[in-house]
């Protein structure tokens, strides 16, 4: 366990290390640079001016002893000024991360209690309409384009219905109905959209269960049915659930881009493409490697549930 | 029948490498599937390799076509040394051997048409150009008894012995002058049979083919045999021309074999049945004489040292390994 | 139906690029179906071109990504060993990166700064270009397991080793007798991944990164979509009504040939 625990850590830490030459070379790539800003920001500046610049700023050398200039500075604890802003970027980043948790936080929770208990009951009865149901819905969610969704929440509850804001996020000093009426929307838009494959994972996972041997004996001890599914199978089939959760959890940080976007909420998504947009480097180049690490541990917590949940203990637990 | 030697086979030897669940998790533990094999096959002849299930006749064969690199030996295939030779240097040798497989169902390529597979091998040395190809192709069909028309088919569309008979063709298109053949009756019904193993015989007339016929099936091997090797947990334990083979046999693993078909007529029966007890795993070999936990003869000596494979002290032709061979004569 | 574009174009006398200032924003009506948009142009034509478009754009994406995973997951299935562990390696790699960001990345970035020629930068087909490769950069990954994974079980069938038999070399297996029997797998990962990519690409047109108008999208269509959201609502609905029609269709077509050439499916 140690030893599978110590590879891949270190095997994640290498790939956010390669991630981060590949975005800092390509965060090079993107339009204009801080020079050719300042040139336009200031019309008597020359060519020679800009190229003195350049050789300040160290932007003439090769883009390995850039990337190693910046990666030390990075490790020391300067991870630079947000253009956009006009604030430290690690000032930036962290209300932006708090607004991310809250809104995924609610959004996953919502999920799970919805996906748990009608992926439990499509698997207790496949192949009934009601699991039929749950299967077109799952579909309905990964192919809907959340972007979409959103537009017609926007429509629906803030155009038409006019009883919640379009996007935003409310003053800090406003009471908690006022913050949630802003949360509601994007919250909505992200469960619906994950809701139906959560389903199907606790569904998939309910049938694995349901098939294994400890199950029957205690249907053939004359647990009722219904009993054996929610008490006994319930229990086992959550780890698989957990670990596709866990996984989510990390993708989620970049996959709410759209809707935090779209409903301007200031989370990390929407600093992403705000960032990248603007050509704030600094702060897309933070932000971008941060969503890679929490992606990355994401997948590394749950490869480690799956080590760790070895059947055989779960099978030990359940007997009991 | 002239003594020019085809293929020679010194001391060859294939291991394969395994993952053995062992009491401390997996272990690596060397599984060795033929050992010390010395044989030679004259120009012409069948050889037949018979021997029970799992006792290295298939790993011999692959080694004989070109398959599998030999772990330790010598192997001689018309004159050309091929040990340690790499897949380019071992493309001309293999216009010599050809391989005929088991299973027909599986050897020929499902998205392939007829023509694709016996054009193939014509397209991969460029021989002739495409209408000659074609032509040759409906010949060798013709060979084996299937009509040109049948070119155009896809392999699912034949039954098991009109593929094999597809396979033997596409055997042929090299004009080879060895060809394994790796039980190519033992999937066919017992009908088909037959008339696979005549056409295989008419075929080694037309084409002056030389066999090594691999089978656990002694009534097939009485049909169409010149000389019989009997192989026993990776090791040829008796060799002798057919007729002495049946009527004299020496060593005791053999004459239990020979026991066992009652009269000889095809039947399926599989030698792993007959004698008492399964063989010995080949990743646990027993010491000394490897038949020696099976053999009612067994003494101190056979469970102390290996016997060498020996002619016997009347015919210098019949080779047996066996500590006690001259009683048993 | 989106193929027909150019003939229900005729059928209702209107040009897709038709600008009408006096008809701005109609509700449906019995010369425009669906309605105008912002500019007075027939909402059905260009859902309909845009169809074209994102449609067109969702399947190159979707074979190029097949093309590349299968050259990926064929090799890797193939040689196995070291070569096989580090493609994989690879492939996990991509699959647990934060996808949409980066692609918003590379779809921001400067082509001029590449070293691209400046008539390819500013011709008109670029943006399509650039979605196709960006999307095909991410979207191999899928292709390229399942491809190993069947290549894996098919390498060890006979015939592969009656190939090798008649001299055949690693290249020749691997195309022509491996890849022709891999069809049915790669059908079935092209199917699930054209939903996928015809999601990003709107997604992407939508954010402004992707098919630029005025070459219509259904992706960029939502877009100023969005910005009249509170003058004609109506004008969102359609497009993604449509990419989500198309997609779940992608979804259960695929969905359901997996299932069709998958005998293990349960229940
Ligand atoms: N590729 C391989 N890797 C590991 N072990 C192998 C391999 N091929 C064969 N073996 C082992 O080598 C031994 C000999 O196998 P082989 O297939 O040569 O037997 P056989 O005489 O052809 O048997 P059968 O009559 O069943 O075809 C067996 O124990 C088998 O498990
Ligand atoms: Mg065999």
């Amino acid at each position: 366990m140690k030893g599978f625990l110590l590879t891949r850590g270190a095997q994640a830490l290498l790939v956010i290390l390669i991630m981060s030459f590949v975005i800092y070379s390509l965060i090079g790539l993107m339009p204009g640079d801080p020079i050719d800003q300042m040139i336009s920001a200031d019309p008597n500046m020359t060519s020679a001016d800009a190229t003195r610049l350049r050789a300040l700023y160290g932007l003439d050398l090769p883009i390995h002893q850039r990337y190693w200039n910046w990666l030390s500075a990075a490790l020391s604890g300067d991870l630079g000024y947000s253009r956009l802003f006009a604030k430290p970027v690690l000032e930036v980043l962290l209300p932006a991360l708090k607004n991310s948790v809250m809104l995924l936080g609610l959004a996953l929770f919502m999920s799970i209690c919805i996906a748990i208990p009608i992926g439990t009951l499509a698997a207790s009865k496949p192949r009934s309409v009601f699991d039929y149901g749950v299967n077109l819905f799952a579909f309905a969610g990964i192919s809907i384009p959340s972007f979409w969704l959103a537009l017609m929440l926007i429509i629906l509850f803030s155009v038409i219905l006019g009883v919640l804001p379009a996007g935003g996020i409310a003053q800090s000093d406003a009471g908690f109905w006022e913050s949630m009426k802003y949360l509601i929307l994007p919250a909505a838009t992200l469960t619906i959209a994950s809701v139906g494959g959560h389903a199907r994972y606790v569904r998939a996972a309910m049938l694995e269960v349901l098939r294994q041997d400890y199950i029957r004996t205690a249907r053939a001890k004359g647990a009722g049915a219904m009993r054996v599914v929610w008490r006994h199978a319930l229990r086992n089939a959550m780890i698989p659930v957990v670990t596709i959760m866990a996984l989510d959890f990390g993708t989620l940080f970049s996959g709410a881009l759209i809707t935090e976007t779209i409903y301007s909420w200031p989370g990390m998504g929407k600093l992403i493409f705000d960032s990248v947009m603007g050509n704030d480097c600094n702060l897309a180049l933070i932000a971008l490697l941060f969503a890679t690490t929490l992606t990355l541990v994401g997948s590394l917590l749950a490869d480690i549930c799956y080590a760790w949940l070895d059947p055989r203990i779960t099978l030990g637990v359940s007997e009991q | 029948m002239n003594n020019v030697t085809i293929v020679d086979m010194q001391h060859l030897c294939k291991t394969f490498k395994l993952k053995v669940a062992g009491s401390s998790g997996l272990e690596n533990r060397e599984l060795q599937a033929v050992s010390d094999v010395t044989l030679k096959i004259s120009k012409g002849e069948i050889l037949a390799l018979v021997g029970e299930s799992g006792c290295g006749k298939t790993t011999l064969g692959r080694m004989l076509a070109l398959f599998y690199q030999p772990t330790s030996g010598t192997l001689c295939i018309d004159g050309q040394d091929v040990i340690g030779l790499k897949r380019k240097q071992l493309k001309p040798i293999r216009r010599q051997v050809q391989m005929i497989f088991q299973d027909p169902v599986a050897s020929l390529n499902p998205r392939h048409t007829v023509e694709a597979i016996l054009t193939e091998p014509m397209k991969i040395f460029s021989l002739y150009d495409s209408r000659q190809r074609a032509g040759k192709a409906a010949d060798l069909l013709a060979a084996v008894g299937l009509p040109p028309s049948d070119l155009k088919k896809y392999p699912h569309e034949f039954s098991g012995g009109q593929r094999q008979r597809i396979s033997i063709a596409r055997a042929l298109v090299l004009n080879p002058a060895f060809i394994v053949a790796d039980e190519p009756v033992s999937a066919l019904d017992v009908s088909v049979q037959s008339q696979i193993l005549n056409l295989m015989m008419d075929l080694r007339e037309e084409f002056q083919l030389t066999y090594l016929f691999i089978s656990h099936d002694l009534a097939v091997v009485h049909h169409l045999a010149d000389r019989i090797a009997v192989m026993y947990l990776g090791r040829i334990i008796e060799v002798a021309s057919k007729h002495d083979l049946f009527n004299n046999p020496v060593h005791p693993y053999t004459k239990a074999l020979l026991r066992s078909v009652p009269s000889i007529t095809p039947n399926k029966q599989r030698i792993g049945r007959i004698l008492q007890g399964d063989p010995p795993s080949p990743l646990y070999p027993p010491g000394g004489c490897a038949f020696n936990p099976r053999c009612p003869h067994a003494s101190e000596i056979c469970r102390g040292s290996l016997p060498a494979l020996e002619p016997t002290a009347t015919d210098p032709l019949h080779l047996v390994s066996c500590h006690a061979k001259e009683q048993l004569v | 139906m989106v193929m027909l574009a150019p003939a229900i174009e005729k059928l209702l006398g209107l040009n897709a690029n038709m600008v009408d200032l006096f008809n701005r924003m109609q509700p449906a009506s019995d010369t425009h179906v669906f309605g105008t948009d912002e500019l007075g142009r027939d909402v059905l034509l260009r859902l309909l071109y845009g169809g074209q478009v994102s449609l067109f754009t969702g399947l190159t994406a979707a074979c190029v990504a097949a093309t590349i995973g299968t050259v990926i997951g064929l090799t890797a299935g193939y040689f196995g060993g070291r070569l096989d562990a580090i493609l994989m390696r690879i492939t996990d790699g991509v699959i647990s990166l934060p996808l949409l960001p980066l692609l918003i990345v590379l779809a921001a970035l400067d082509l001029e700064k590449i070293g691209l020629p400046d008539e390819l930068v500013n011709s008109e087909e670029v943006s399509f270009y650039r979605i196709v490769i960006i999307v095909a950069l991410v979207g191999w990954t899928t292709v390229a397991r399942l491809v190993r994974g069947a290549t894996l079980s098919i390498k060890e069938r006979e015939f592969i080793m009656a190939a090798e038999g008649v001299g055949a070399g690693h290249l020749h297996i691997m195309f022509n007798h491996i890849l022709p029997n891999l069809i049915s797998t790669i059908i079935v990962a092209v199917t699930l991944s054209v939903g996928n990519v015809i999601l990003l690409e709107s997604v992407l047109s939508f954010l402004g990164l992707g098919i630029q108008p005025p070459m219509p999208s259904w992706g960029n269509m939502l877009t100023n979509a969005q910005a009249l959201i509170w003058e004609a609502p109506q004008l969102a609905f359609y497009p993604g009504m449509l990419i989500f029609i198309t997609v779940i269709c992608f979804n259960f077509l695929g969905d359901g040939l997996q299932d069709a050439l998958d005998p293990r499916a349960e229940y």
